[in-house]
């Protein structure tokens, strides 16, 4: 590492733009999580830098704040590191942060759920997906995220959930389902229900991928 | 047709920072490093309460040589709780949360030790480290020692099950294997009232599938217990491996319904989670009611309750009978380590159900057992 120019001991450093990540990106997950284990605190800081990013950029679409996104984020990687131990198989730690980032997501919706019936919202959102939305989208294309935004803060929150990772961030969806914890009958069922009441209002966005309701769960309670 | 197209991100800039990604990291680092950068203002404060606590130590010390007491001065007697259950503060700074119906007897106490029986139903102990006691808590089947930690015990006819939160206990029986087994945090540990002596379900955090924290399974422990298994149904091998929509198309509507009407709590559970798992979320209801309707005083019971506030709130959004299942989870004794949820989730159950007067009510009780719990700021809007 001294050869490569990183100082295992300053964990700042490590987070600039320039950072050469070639030697992290030599290792695998299962080795980071190896090193991370036996107390090498390079190991955990190539763990974040790999999977931080992408888990950043989720959270702040789920939850259509930047704040917030970065606490659970933060939560995230605390609470995995905490319990790395108990991860059975250390190449699969993306889905397993993933899921504990969900599942903190969960307990935002549910908060702020119950905050907004007690009326304590929280204020404005500063990502929602209009405000997010790339320079070159149209104004028509503008305006139908700012409708979805406001449908999605009315559903419910293991549908906006469901169809958030979906239909915003084109997961499969067994992902979906995993990072859920749910089976994929429920994610189906979610999505298909979720989707009806984006349709109601949004006229059908084209797709690549086929309509969830086509592959029907086998439960429709 | 819509000027959209999924998926929406292709529509979105890219929503992060390397400025945002360091921030996130110092608050990482911060937290695992606690005092790094601010070591000479906090080792001062650390000198200064060090002190204040040993000064505070030796004072609490002097005065807690005698026999334990209550912490308000009375003499320790047994106590039968309520329905709602009793909290006991005791005079060494221990505690005991008795769940309701609990019943619970000392037997003899003096500077150096205090022995008690839990004669029927739950408590949660949480023993004050470093006390001059040696606490002792006979459970029927088995006796719990212990000097500091926070542990449940959970009485049922035939059934102990024993639970560590933190610290460390030993369990004393004829019917634990090698009559002795110590457990440590995050380990429980289960005495059945067998003829042979009776195996233990051990379960340390490592040997767990990895999990979502704050997704609690309340059916797991359980559903992996060898010994309380009643049978070896097909449904149940594909369900123990995790196959539960085929456990489902084994068994069927009608065929989780007779289960449900013949099975025990173990597999009540494991029915629970079969019809849960397989997208079947409504039929998870059958099999955990029938747990509060005929297993009330399984130790199981009151996880069935939470489990089943859980489902009609979040997946039934049923807030009504969320509600009535929350507050029966109460009453039956959840652990301590469940209590804040069940109360922040009744407060929301009966907020959804439009019963404002029952939200202020369920509030205030929250308040009362968690003045400083994560979820305050929530709940005390509902005392304006």
């Amino acid at each position: 590492l001294a050869v490569l120019g990183i100082n295992t001991t300053r964990m700042g450093v490590l987070l600039t733009r320039s950072l050469p990540l070639k030697a992290s990106d030599a290792l695998g997950d299962e080795e980071l999580v190896r090193r991370a284990l036996a107390g090498d605190r390079w190991g955990r800081e190539m763990l974040y830098r790999r999977h931080a990013g992408s888990l950043l950029a989720m959270t702040i679409r789920l939850l259509a704040n930047r704040g917030e996104a970065e606490e659970v984020v933060q939560d995230t990687f605390v609470t995995g590191f905490e319990q790395l131990g108990t991860l059975r198989e250390p190449g699969a730690v993306r889905g397993w942060l993933g899921q504990i980032a969900v599942n903190l997501v969960r307990r935002r919706f549910r908060r702020a759920r119950l905050m907004r019936f007690l009326g304590l919202d929280r204020g404005a959102d500063d990502a929602t997906l209009e405000a997010l939305a790339d320079p070159g989208v149209s104004t028509d294309q503008r305006a139908e995220l700012a409708l979805v935004d406001r449908l999605l803060c009315a559903m419910k929150p293991a549908l906006r959930l469901a169809w958030m990772l979906r239909r915003v961030d084109g997961l499969e969806l067994g992902e979906v389902a995993s990072l859920c914890g749910c089976s994929l009958a429920t994610i189906k069922r979610r999505i298909t229900e979720a989707d009806a009441i984006v349709g109601r209002h949004v006229a059908e966005p084209r797709r690549d991928s086929p309509r969830e309701s086509d592959d029907k769960p086998e439960d429709a309670s | 047709m819509s000027r959209l197209r999924y998926p929406l991100k292709d529509l979105l800039a890219d929503s992060t920072s390397e400025e945002a990604l360091a921030r996130v990291w110092r608050g990482i680092d911060a937290r695992e490093r606690p005092g790094r950068g601010r070591a000479r203002s906090w080792a001062l404060a650390s000198v200064v309460a060090a002190a204040t606590v040993a000064i505070a130590l030796a004072t609490f010390e002097r005065r807690d040589r005698g026999p334990l007491r209550f912490a308000d001065g009375r003499s320790l007697g047994a106590v039968e709780a309520s329905p709602v259950g009793a909290v006991l503060p005791m005079s060494d700074g221990s505690r005991v949360d008795l769940a309701g119906g609990a019943r619970f007897v000392p037997l003899e106490s003096n500077g150096a030790s205090f022995v008690a029986v839990l004669e029927r139903g739950s408590a949660h102990f949480e023993v004050r480290p470093g006390g001059p006691r040696r606490w002792q808590i006979e459970c029927g089947l088995a006796t719990v020692e212990v000097v500091g930690t926070g542990f449940d015990c959970a009485r049922a006819p035939g059934r102990l099950r024993v639970s560590v939160q933190h610290g460390a206990v030993l369990v004393r029986g004829e019917r634990v294997p090698d009559r002795v087994r110590r457990l440590a945090a995050g380990e429980s540990l289960e005495v059945l009232d067998a003829p042979a002596p009776a195996e233990a379900n051990r379960q340390r955090p490592s040997d767990r599938a990895p999990e979502a924290p704050g997704a609690t399974i309340v059916a797991a422990p359980a559903r992996r217990d060898p010994v309380v298994a009643e049978g070896a149904g097909a449904w149940r091998e594909l369900a123990r491996d995790g196959h539960h929509r085929e456990a489902f198309a084994t068994l069927g509507p009608q065929g989780l319904l007779r289960e449900t009407k013949r099975r025990g709590v173990t597999d009540l559970l494991v029915l629970a989670d079969v019809a849960r798992l397989s997208g079947h979320t409504a039929q998870a209801v059958a099999p955990l009611e029938r747990i509060l309707r005929d297993f009330p005083g399984d130790p199981q019971a009151p996880l069935a309750a939470l489990a089943l506030g859980r489902l009609e709130l979040d997946t039934l959004d049923r807030p009504a009978k969320a509600a009535a299942a929350l507050n029966r989870a109460l009453s039956l004794g959840v652990p301590l380590s469940l209590r804040e949820d069940v109360r922040t989730r009744l407060v929301e159950a009966y907020a959804r159900a439009g019963n404002r007067a029952a939200a202020q009510a369920a509030a205030a009780a929250y308040l009362r057992e968690f003045p400083n719990g994560r979820d305050r700021s929530i709940v005390e809007s509902q005392m304006r």
